[in-house]
């Protein structure tokens, strides 16, 4: 439990619908889309945790309530805060000597205490910086929030480290400069030199590369891998790329309508997946063999992801499962361990391992 | 500080943006000279002004519906006002039947073909101890040669006071004046007529009409001499000392009151319209912009609220909004402004009902602009920007100030450009419907003119109307200079 950095457990966001006037006097109960439903995980310290599913699975809406950006549902996430932001933090809200749940409502001094250790980075290099500020007051903004640097000057050398270290040289050049005159690639630095320059020991990147070209997804990707080994930083990575996955992952959860289904080391889970859904999206993923390219390659699981508004009863994939069994339309699959460290919520594999 | 700096920078971005259209510009100059010459009229304003602009003595000594000096290039026949100062007039001393006598000739030079309005001839003179018994007596010796006798010829005893206080403005003897002049048409005379139009029989030619079958005046120029005796019954005192006293005194005058009057002319009660339409302009500009001010600050913070915090706020503000539209503002204005007119009775009346006004526009105006900032609100807050901005610990009060409201500031500086006029306009148009607070609006020199004057008197009817336009027209050619800044697709 020592070098766990962040265990989440039984983590749910329900998304009120609104209800016309009609519905609220006939009493109909009000509706949720149940976004994350539940979800249970670890990051260990210094690791690349992965969260993987198709859009709408709730694998963001995951992030950013490891953010705390928005307030959760329920559940629990304990967090090991690091040692700079531990003397911010009463006694009191700390369990187990350094965790703090983050789904707590915390008063504002240890939320702003926790801003410094947990950052994000989001999908969209365009929209998350202020068209109207240039880079210079951008990274300068959280350096002026939680005072650091005392003077212009100080903060100035700040900023143009920060800048060079997500190699943006030189640093003089860019804090000038307005986001739109510079291109995504070098945005998405920009943004990644914002949540760095906090010196977080936890980072939820948000599909940090899927709104780039190919051409520079790489170069971010080592970017990110060469900041994590220079701060011991711990990575919450999430992504829809299978490919990024297996280039970047320690670990990797795969979500389904708002429930990990799947979850383990990465060469494991893609190499050898055990969920039907895993295996969908295992072989979706293109192959980069020219001698395949006239193959047409069945994907085995049938029709669209459901409306987290209405989640199918029992297994959520049994609509779409090629395996469904009569058990999958009534109960849930329990998650359970396939091997060491790979789990599973299937009914295909409970009965294998536990006969009952 | 530097949200300062920012605001700055944005102001000197819109003020770039406004002097590149030709609207722009010409609103900018119009508007220094409109603030330039409030600033100024409101450092001239006398504190009292509303009181001596209503009631006032101060305008007796005018022409009343007098057009403008300048109108005689307009082919109005203008009698300038002359004013005589009788203290520094030396008259001829003389004594006759002990009593002494000052006798002023005064020559007064008609060229104009017609009558002036009147004459008037004011004494605040303290004479020494011993003397008694003052007389004026006024003759006027008319440019044909006939003499008017004594049309004035008053007495002040001097038993009790050593002070002679006369204003006199009617000559009382004009009847019998004209009828000892005028021996061979006394039959004709009508004693109403010189009564009632007095300037008419002084300043003009008497002439019988067979036609008419009676007396006609025509306007008779020239030189008219007013042959002033002044005289006293004096006890051991000087005539010199006497004189001395006059040309000591706080006033001793002679006025003939012209048919023109300065810039602007004059309305009903003789009141000075240039004045009036002077000291506009710094309660227009007031009302405007006070108005503008607080229905914009108060429908940003609404928006803002409304549109970032969202839940109960937001619904009890867009709700009170809906209802504030729904409320016609006119009738509102006009029950609250006439109520308060009818029971309030204090001193500072016009600034009570000036005040009420005010807070009644404003109430009723920050609605709509409330709802624009809180979409935007909406659509700034939802920014992915904004969330990054709360990411790294950014407090509420910092996204507003520093990732919301900059973005706000064109439309906020265009919906105050835009409300200004509006409340001139409302203004002015309450005091057409007869609404009076006191203060000497344009919109309330043009209700009085509504009330009393004729459509020929265009010096009273067009000038307020022309400055009430041309301020509306600042703020809008401002608006309009404004709207390509705040739309960028408008730009070329």
């Amino acid at each position: 439990m020592s070098n766990v950095k962040l265990e989440v457990n039984d983590l749910r966001k329900y998304f009120p619908i609104r209800r016309g006037l009609i519905e609220v006097l006939s009493g109909k109960p009000p509706k949720y889309v149940r976004a994350v439903d539940g979800i249970s995980f670890e990051v260990i310290e210094g690791e690349i945790f992965c969260l993987v599913g198709e859009s709408g699975c709730g694998k963001t809406t995951a992030g950013r309530l490891i953010a705390r950006l928005i307030e959760a549902t329920g559940g629990k996430a304990l967090y090991r805060v690091s040692r700079n932001v531990k003397e911010m933090i009463p006694e009191g809200l700390l369990t187990n000597g350094d965790y703090v749940n983050l789904l707590e409502k915390l008063p504002g001094s240890v939320d702003k205490a926790l801003r410094l250790d947990i950052q994000i980075i989001f999908q969209d290099p365009y929209g998350s910086l202020n068209p109207r500020m240039t880079i210079g007051s951008v990274l300068e903004e959280p350096l002026i929030i939680h005072s650091i640097g005392s003077t212009k000057e100080e903060r100035q050398e700040i900023i143009y480290r920060a800048l060079s270290e997500v190699k943006l040289n030189p640093p003089e050049e860019f804090v000038e400069r307005y986001p739109h005159m510079i291109s995504g690639g070098q945005r998405q630095r920009v943004a990644i030199a914002r949540a760095m320059i906090l010196n977080p020991s936890l980072v939820v990147a948000d599909e940090p590369v899927s709104m780039l070209d190919v051409s520079i997804r790489a170069e971010i990707l080592q970017l990110m891998l060469d900041l994590k080994a220079l701060r011991n930083l711990s990575y919450i990575f999430i992504t829809h790329d299978l490919a990024v996955a297996n280039y970047i992952c320690g670990r990797i959860a795969v979500m389904y309508l708002g429930k990990i289904v799947e979850l383990g080391p990465s060469d494991k889970v893609i190499n050898n997946p055990k969920h039907p859904y895993t295996i969908a999206l295992v072989s979706a993923v293109p192959e980069p063999d020219p001698s395949n390219r006239t193959k047409i390659r069945e994907v085995p699981i049938k029709g669209e992801i459901p409306s987290a508004a209405a989640i199918p009863s029992g297994c959520r994939l049994h609509p779409r499962c090629p395996y469904a069994m009569d058990i999958c339309k009534v109960k849930e699959p329990p998650m359970i361990e396939v091997e060491p460290g790979h789990q599973v919520a299937c009914w295909l594999h409970t009965k294998e391992s536990t006969p009952s | 500080m530097s949200v300062l700096s920012k605001m700055y920078e944005s102001w000197s971005w819109i003020r770039k943006e406004i002097l590149s259209q030709v609207s722009g510009k010409v609103a900018f100059v119009l508007l220094i000279v409109l603030i330039a010459i409030s600033v100024y009229a409101a450092i001239l304003m006398p504190p009292d002004y509303t009181k001596y602009w209503d009631v006032g003595s101060k305008w007796v000594d005018n022409p009343y519906n007098a057009p403008p000096e300048w109108a005689s290039y307009l082919g109005y026949t203008c009698i300038p006002q002359t004013s005589y100062d009788l203290r520094t007039v030396k008259p001829g001393i003389s004594e006759v039947t002990g009593r002494v006598v000052f006798t002023y000739n005064i020559t007064y030079d008609l060229s104009a073909r017609d009558y002036p309005q009147g004459l008037r001839i004011r004494a605040n003179i303290v004479v020494p101890q011993g003397v008694r018994n003052a007389r004026m007596r006024v003759d006027v010796i008319k440019p044909d040669g006939v003499r008017l006798p004594a049309i004035i010829d008053v007495y002040v005893d001097l038993a009790n006071t050593s002070l002679i206080d006369l204003n006199l403005d009617k000559p009382e003897g004009i009847v019998t004046a004209v009828m000892s002049a005028y021996r061979d048409l006394v039959r004709f005379l009508s004693v109403e007529d010189i009564y009632i139009f007095p300037m008419k029989y002084i300043f003009g030619n008497l002439s019988y009409s067979e036609t008419l079958k009676k007396v006609e005046t025509t306007p008779l120029p020239g030189k008219y001499v007013f042959v002033i005796d002044f005289s006293f019954r004096a006890f051991n005192i000087q005539p010199q000392d006497i004189l001395r006293s006059i040309e000591k005194s706080k006033e001793f005058s002679l006025l003939i009151k012209g048919t023109c009057y300065g810039l602007m002319g004059t309305d009903y009660k003789g009141r000075d319209l240039a004045e009036g339409l002077f000291y506009g302009f710094p309660i227009a500009l007031a009302i405007g912009l006070l108005v503008a001010l607080a229905a914009t600050a108060i429908g940003v913070v609404a928006g803002l609220v409304s549109g970032y915090y969202g839940g109960f706020i937001d619904e009890l503000i867009q709700r009170t909004v809906d209802v504030m539209g729904s409320i016609p503002l006119l009738p509102i204005l006009i029950l609250v402004a006439q109520s308060i007119a009818k029971t309030y009775m204090g001193e500072d009346k016009p600034i009570v009902m000036l005040t009420a006004i005010f807070a009644v526009l404003i109430i009723f105006s920050w609605g709509g602009l409330a709802i624009i900032i809180r979409s935007m609100t909406l659509s700034i807050k939802s920014e992915l920007y904004v969330e990054a901005a709360k990411a790294v610990g950014a407090s509420n009060l910092r996204i507003i100030s520093k990732h919301i409201l900059p973005q706000l500031v064109p439309y906020i500086a265009a919906s105050l450009v835009y409300s200004t006029p509006n409340a001139i306009l409302t203004e002015a148009g309450l005091s057409v419907l007869g609404i009076r607070h006191g203060f000497p609006t344009w919109g309330n020199i043009l209700a009085e003119a509504r009330q009393n004057g004729t459509i020929s008197q265009w010096w009273w009817i067009l000038p307020p109307g022309f400055l009430i336009a041309i301020v509306s027209l600042t703020f809008v050619l401002l608006g309009l200079a404004l709207e390509k800044v705040v739309e960028p697709k408008l730009r070329r």
